[in-house]
């Protein structure tokens, strides 16, 4: 019974347990499911946190993976890749004057350890109220590591970049130069500032520092020889339009802009203008040649001077008679030249001249190109002058560039400084005929005229010497000489323009007491051109050689409808 | 889930490796543009001609030393004897 009772007792029991184990295992999968749930989420975030997280650790190396090495300013390099400009990272020293315990003996052994950090002047900086002040920009690893040494608190340093050109002075106005904050000041570091500072690749020149460099140290040379001021030289390609070297002396040092005063900076070879004289007479001739007024046969009387309003035009080396155009141009004949261009007319020798750009400023990549200038109203007076080079001043750039188009087959191309990826487009200024007689006569000026001292045997040297006198005031000068010559290699088929002028040359006992053209300028181009060309990969011709000579001689016809003489034998 | 972490901590590794090689390269190349600038400074013109001029018996080319193949004379037709005298350098004669 009891037992029973028990029974009972423990069915009833029974059920008030089974509720309990109920409720408790309820709870349990409750308390279960709540757990699963959270570890399954810890589960999944690492998954996530493993797998998917591109945020955390990587970025820094994928950063400095994409990233390549920047150096600020882009480079530049000649037309062969050498090294002409680039940025180095520099360290430079400023203070925190409110972080400097003793301001007296932090200047004091500022100025001992860094030479040009003045004592006073630096104590003046670290004891003014501002937060930040430069100390001094751009030092040597090892002034830096001296600074460190001495151990002020408050100095810190600032890694910059610093423009260096390792060649110096080397085609100095061509590259220009940067103030300290590598901003561009002047040549091409200004013409190209903006894409030099956004674009990694190197701007990539159309000089070759070889040719740079024997321009520019045969041209001191002369200017040396000669006491002369200055001095210009270029040397183009012909048939693109390059510029293959270009200088003008005296330069001065980028490295060092705060040393370059105005009278250095100025580029004579594209910002100076210049009446250039008888080298224009290249222009002259060829377009007399051109119109069909004139041919190599025949001639303008050259007896007597031209009395025009109140000028009197005169031979240089006058002959005083009738001359033949070939003798017109090696005896560089003002007389006839400007008759010749009256003959072709005042508005046609407007329009032939603008044609070879000698009217508007040189389309040349740079910023320091000077404005022709151009006589307001073109009278008979002004078209006789400019004939041969007076009454209307270029760039010595401008004069290159057109005789490039017409030695080489009739094509102007504008002339640049960045190296040409495609081929030149040119535009056709001249017959191809006319081309190839003004050939044969800057090679009879060169063999036989003025420009005998420009032969570099081997290398059919042709071209034109030019001496003007400058205008001091109103008036010519006869003393102040602008000496020039142009000329072109190898005639048969010219390569080459090169072009040299000296400012204000002296005559030495070598050259007789002149200074004309001929004398000063002329040499300079011989030495330059045998320097050159084995560079430029221009072969030695034999000049005595029949074809040759066949090639390029002229008539000489000197006496009008007379017998003919053939120069060239 | 252990070997997620493995994974984790290995490719973790490999990142900072590749960090470190990263700089490496940044600091490489830095060098390189250091020597480069360098290098054009030591090649500068005046300086190689100095040199060129103290230190080598060369000078600037003078045109008539330089001649084309053109300039050469033809070859002389090989004679029996020229022949039998390369033959025997060679070697194969018996």
């Amino acid at each position: 019974m009891g037992r029973v009772g028990f029974a009972a007792n423990a069915a009833r029991l029974d059920g008030d347990r089974k509720q309990v184990i109920e409720t408790g295992r309820t709870r349990l999968m409750i308390a279960g499911a709540v757990f699963a749930a959270a570890f399954l989420a810890v589960a999944l975030r690492l998954v996530d946190v493993a797998l998917f997280s591109d945020s955390y650790e990587p970025r820094t190396a994928r950063i400095s993976a994409d990233e390549r090495m920047r150096t600020g300013r882009a480079d530049i390099v000649d037309r062969n890749g050498v090294l002409l400009a680039t940025s180095l990272e520099t360290a430079s020293l400023y203070a925190n004057p409110r972080m400097v315990i003793n301001p007296e003996q932090a200047a004091h052994r500022l100025a001992q350890t860094l030479p040009d950090v003045d004592a006073a002047t630096t104590l003046a900086k670290l004891t003014s109220e501002r937060s930040f002040v430069w100390i001094k920009r751009h030092l040597t690893p090892q002034q830096v590591h001296e600074v460190i040494k001495l151990g002020i608190p408050g100095l810190e340093f600032n890694r910059e970049e610093r423009r260096i050109y390792p060649l110096g002075s080397l085609a100095a106005h061509v590259l220009g130069y940067t103030d300290i904050d590598n901003k561009g000041l002047a040549g091409i570091e200004l013409q190209h500032d903006e894409a030099m500072r956004t674009r990694a690749e190197p701007s990539r020149l159309s000089i070759d520092v070889r040719v740079q460099h024997v321009l520019e140290n045969e041209l001191a040379d002369a200017i040396a020889r000669h006491r002369a001021i200055g001095g210009a030289g270029i040397v183009l390609d012909a048939d693109t339009g390059e510029i293959v070297g270009m200088a003008s002396l005296p330069d001065f040092d980028p490295n060092r802009p705060n040393t370059i005063v105005e009278d250095v900076r100025f580029n004579r070879a594209t910002l100076g203008v210049y009446e250039m004289g008888s080298t224009f007479k290249i222009f002259t001739t060829a377009m007399a040649l051109d119109s069909g007024r004139v041919d190599l046969n025949g001639g303008y009387d050259a007896t007597e001077p031209i009395r025009i309003s109140r000028f009197v035009i005169r031979d240089f080396h006058a002959k005083r008679r009738w001359l033949s155009v070939p003798e017109i141009f090696m005896y560089s004949s003002n007389i006839a030249s400007a008759k010749m261009a009256v003959d072709v007319g005042i508005a046609n020798q407007r329009a032939f001249l603008a044609r070879v750009g000698m009217l508007e400023a040189s389309p040349v990549e740079l910023p320091e190109v000077g404005a022709p200038l151009v006589p307001q109203r073109w009278r008979e007076i002004n078209a006789m002058t400019i004939a041969f080079g007076h009454g209307l001043a270029i760039s010595p750039l401008q004069l290159v560039s057109g005789t490039a188009a017409i030695v080489n087959g009739g094509m102007l191309h504008a002339p640049t400084i960045l190296k040409r990826d495609g081929p030149a487009h040119g535009v056709r200024v001249v017959s191809e005929r006319t081309s190839e007689r003004m050939r044969r006569l800057m090679r009879l000026v060169v063999e036989k005229g003025t420009g005998k001292a420009a032969n570099a045997e081997g290398y059919l040297v042709g071209g034109k010497t030019g001496t003007a006198e400058k205008t001091l005031g109103r008036r010519y000068s006869k003393k102040a000489l602008m000496s020039s010559f142009i000329g072109a290699f190898p005639m048969n088929k010219p390569r080459y323009v090169v072009y040299v002028m000296l400012d204000e040359p002296q005559g030495t006992k070598e050259t007789h007491g002149y200074a004309t053209g001929g004398w000063v300028a002329a040499p300079v181009v011989r030495k330059i051109v045998t320097r050159i060309a084995p560079m430029l990969g221009v072969a030695p011709v034999d000049e005595q050689a029949r074809e040759v000579q066949e090639r390029l001689m002229v008539n000489l016809n000197t006496v009008q409808a007379g017998v003919r003489r053939v120069a060239a034998h | 889930m252990t070997g997620l972490y493995v994974v984790k901590y290995e490719v973790k590794r490999l990142d900072e490796e590749l960090a470190r090689l990263n700089r490496q390269i940044l600091d490489d190349q830095s060098a390189i543009h250091v020597l480069n600038a360098e290098w054009a400074y030591l090649n500068q013109l005046d300086r190689l001609e100095a040199l060129g001029r103290r230190l080598l018996a060369l000078e600037p080319v003078k045109p008539d030393r330089i001649v084309s193949f053109g300039d050469l004379p033809p070859p002389r037709p090989a004679t029996a004897e020229d022949e039998a005298r390369r033959l025997a350098t060679v070697g194969r004669v018996p």
